[in-house]
């Protein structure tokens, strides 16, 4: 797989006349960006520098010179680059830059904290047949990160010169170039282990060299150029294909490559493998501290039995914070705010017609206003939640369920999507775009709106103190957990009926637990907060509004409302889960979005009596039985109409949308009646 | 290497990176430059890039409070490289 730059005669030759100081050294300093290839540039060149553009391209070239031993060493930094296979401008300054200017020495500087992504450079430096010198720079840093590197065994193992530094110390540079001088004068044996393609694809490599090796223009290697050919890159193929075979050879060349599409992963392959025997060979890596942490915590996180069970607490958890500690501010909001709120604006608007007074103070006060005090309860719901996520739970979570899903026989692709309808539907249908099958995926958006997202959750957290008293925690943890199994049990029969059985894959990273940050918690509680609050300002502003004015008109009298007209239709739906049209009306209206339902309840059932409060309102008209029902229903009721919106978009069809719908709304009833019958038999 | 990893993913299921990592005797760093890589040449996709655009057109901003740690995903010429290894 190497490719002589210069011929071994070539390099003996040049190597005398270094000795007899009558040439000028050609050395080029090549890296990664922030490797401190500058540094050591800087070190060396001092003030003998020229910054200029590297020919025809805007990227900045810097050169220079130093002596050494009597000889000058004109210093070239390449563009910083993580590999050699022209994907940017600057790898294709790199690479034609060894390739045609031929420099004697390549000094390629690692970072010996990231060893692995840097010896990848290595190694297709090595492939071009650059003689190289590794400086293994930041050795203090891997230390300091508990890594060992030992540059002798990493030495035997490439078969090139290895120099440990710490550039930024200024230690190391002096047996660098010592180093370069001594390989470029030939006195140091150089034998380097040279990445080799695998085993399955050499014939094909010798095939395609044997076709091009005499067409190759010099000074490019020509069995460095085969390799490039079926490695598919670019600039080759196309050099090769327009200006140096024959239409008849590319053709045969061609040919060759079409049948070994995939050659590519050989021959990345070959690469990955010589790293990781260089890394096996030289590093040690720690094993103490945070790594052995997360493993530890990621036994118990990650089983499948276990970690759900954890999954399960931690849920509960949240819900138990929530209520306890934002439920009371709730209240107090609700008291000191709104309904301060209500009585301020009540007496400035006393002398106003009855319908501005009633659509400040029932319609936005008593509709966008009753939303509003929710917030401290998001506030603390999407702290924890972020709190769980820089932790780094939150991947474990993702991970425990999609084991439980298969265990389902839910269809593993639709997990993520799934996942992030916990935080809201829209992102979950438009998250099934992972999903290439078609089947699947339009599956995966009819699932997607039940799993209970943050809104939902909010009307959750609004009703279940109300009837619930200390059993709210687990009443709306056993709510979530029911529209989960009813997810399952859908995902169950749609896998067994439509996809029979396809298992797709993921790989998640499950990042290291570690320390959360205050202020990243704090950015994500805000970014959500503001647009909760947006979107009472706003969207549930404007239906508070049309909501008010629907249980206002035509006489001013909510029982004979339009809105009463219309609750009063569904009532006999109402009826078998014990809820009265204002309940109905209430759900209706969670459709523009789903904390409408509480700004509705607080239009509707005003202040209660003795102005109690809308929970003292709720709980004088309904049942506990009625209001799990309600609950239930709410859970598993249509999506919200942003969601549907999304869901015409990524079905494109207006029919299967009105599926999802109905599905949704026929699982919601049947839910609500089944869950009222039964609670009132008890 | 590489089609290794590709076959391990296409076995189906949920895969962390120590697994991976473990079951091709690599380090993780590795394997995440492997990833990356295979997602450049078109063999697997990262879920969720899209997230933040998303973000922008969804009132909830939920999306930014439930995302996980990198995913990927396999796609189709993945797929089939995992099938017919060797072509």
């Amino acid at each position: 797989m190497a490719a002589n730059v210069k011929a071994p005669q070539e390099v003996t030759e040049r190597a005398a006349a270094v000795l007899n100081g009558e040439v000028t050294l050609t050395v080029a300093l090549a890296g990664q960006p922030n490797v401190g290839k500058s540094t050591v540039f800087n070190l060396l060149t001092g003030l003998s520098q020229h910054v200029g553009n590297w020919p025809g391209k805007t990227i900045e070239q810097k050169t220079g010179t130093y002596r050494h031993n009597g000889t000058t060493i004109h210093l070239v930094d390449l563009p910083g680059t993580y590999s050699l296979t022209a994907n940017s401008p600057e790898e294709v300054i790199a690479r034609n830059y060894i390739i045609q200017e031929r420099p004697d020495v390549v000094v390629a500087l690692v970072n010996a904290a990231s060893l692995e992504r840097n010896l990848y450079l290595v190694a297709e430096l090595l492939a071009l047949g650059a003689r190289v010198v590794v400086g293994l720079n930041m050795v203090d840093v891997a230390a300091d990160e508990g890594m060992h590197v030992e540059p002798p065994v990493l030495e035997a193992a490439l078969g090139v010169p290895v120099v440990p530094m710490v550039a930024a110390k200024n230690q190391g540079i002096r047996e660098m170039v010592e180093t370069v001088d001594r390989l470029a004068r030939g006195e140091i044996a150089y034998l380097p282990s040279v990445p080799e393609i695998r085993d399955d694809h050499r014939q094909v490599l010798a095939e395609i060299h044997a076709l091009v090796a005499d067409c190759v223009p010099e000074p490019y290697p020509s069995e460095w150029a085969a390799l490039k050919l079926l490695e598919g890159d670019a600039e080759i193929t196309a050099m090769m294909r327009d200006e140096c075979l024959p239409p008849e050879r590319w053709d045969q060349v061609h040919e060759i490559l079409m049948a070994h599409e995939d050659a590519v992963l050989s021959v990345a392959s070959g690469r990955y493998e010589w790293v990781g025997r260089m890394i096996r060979a030289a590093v040690t890596r720690p094993r103490a501290g945070q790594i052995t942490l997360t493993e530890r915590l990621d036994r118990w996180a990650t089983h499948p039995l276990w970690g759900l069970g954890i999954l399960a607490a931690i849920l509960g958890l949240v819900f138990w914070l929530t209520f306890t500690v934002g439920a009371p501010l709730q209240d107090l909001l609700d008291t000191y705010v709104v309904g301060a709120l209500t009585d301020a604006a009540s007496a400035w608007l006393a002398s106003a017609p009855a319908w501005l007074s009633g659509l400040v103070v029932d319609g936005v006060i008593g509709g966008a206003g009753t939303v509003i005090t929710f917030l401290p309860i998001l506030v603390i719901f999407f702290a924890v939640l972020a709190f769980l996520e820089d932790l780094g739970y939150m991947a474990r979570a993702a991970y425990v369920m999609d084991r439980f899903m298969h265990l389902m026989g839910l269809h593993g692709k639709s997990f993520l999507p799934l996942f992030l309808g916990f935080g809201c539907s829209v992102p979950a249908v438009m998250g099934t775009r992972i999903i290439e099958s078609h089947r699947a995926r339009l599956l995966t958006i009819l699932l997607a709106p039940l799993v209970p997202c943050a809104a939902r959750m909010t009307v959750i957290v609004f009703v279940t103190p109300i009837f619930f008293g200390k059993a709210a925690t687990l009443v709306a943890w056993g709510l979530i957990a029911t529209t989960l199994a009813v997810l399952a049990v859908v995902g169950v029969l749609i896998n067994k009926w439509v996809l029979k059985g396809e298992r797709a894959a993921f790989i998640m990273e499950l990042p290291l637990y570690h320390r959360p940050n205050a202020r990243t918690i704090g950015i994500q509680v805000w970014q959500n907060s503001a647009a909760f609050l947006k979107k009472a300002g706003s969207l549930i502003l404007i239906m508070s509004v049309i909501v008010w004015a629907l249980s206002a008109l035509p006489h001013g009298d909510i029982e004979t409302s339009y809105l009463a007209r219309i609750g009063q239709a569904l009532s006999p739906i109402g009826a078998l889960m014990g809820l009265d049209w204002k309940m109905l009306v209430a759900l209706l209206t969670s459709f523009v979005a789903k904390e409408n339902a509480i700004a509705t309840m607080g239009i509707l059932f005003g202040q209660g009596e003795n102005g109690a409060g809308l929970d003292a309102a709720l709980a004088g008209v309904l049942t506990p039985a009625a209001a799990l029902a309600f609950l239930v229903v709410q859970m598993l009721f249509i999506p919200c109409v942003a969601t549907v919106a999304v869901v015409k978009q990524e079905t494109r069809s207006w029919g299967w949308t009105a599926f999802n719908v109905g599905l949704l709304l026929a699982i919601s009833l049947v839910g609500g009646i089944v869950v009222y019958q039964l609670a009132s038999a008890f | 290497m590489m089609e290794q990893l590709l076959r391990l993913v296409a076995e189906g299921g949920i895969h962390s990176y120590e697994d991976l990592a473990q079951h091709l005797l690599i380090s993780q760093p590795l394997l995440e430059m492997m990833l990356e890589d295979l997602a450049r040449l078109g063999y697997l996709r990262r879920v969720g890039d899209d997230c933040g655009e998303r973000c922008l057109t969804c009132h909830s901003g939920g999306c930014v409070t439930m995302s996980p740690g990198q995913i990927w995903t396999l796609t189709s010429k993945g797929a089939q490289a995992a099938a017919h290894p060797g072509s």
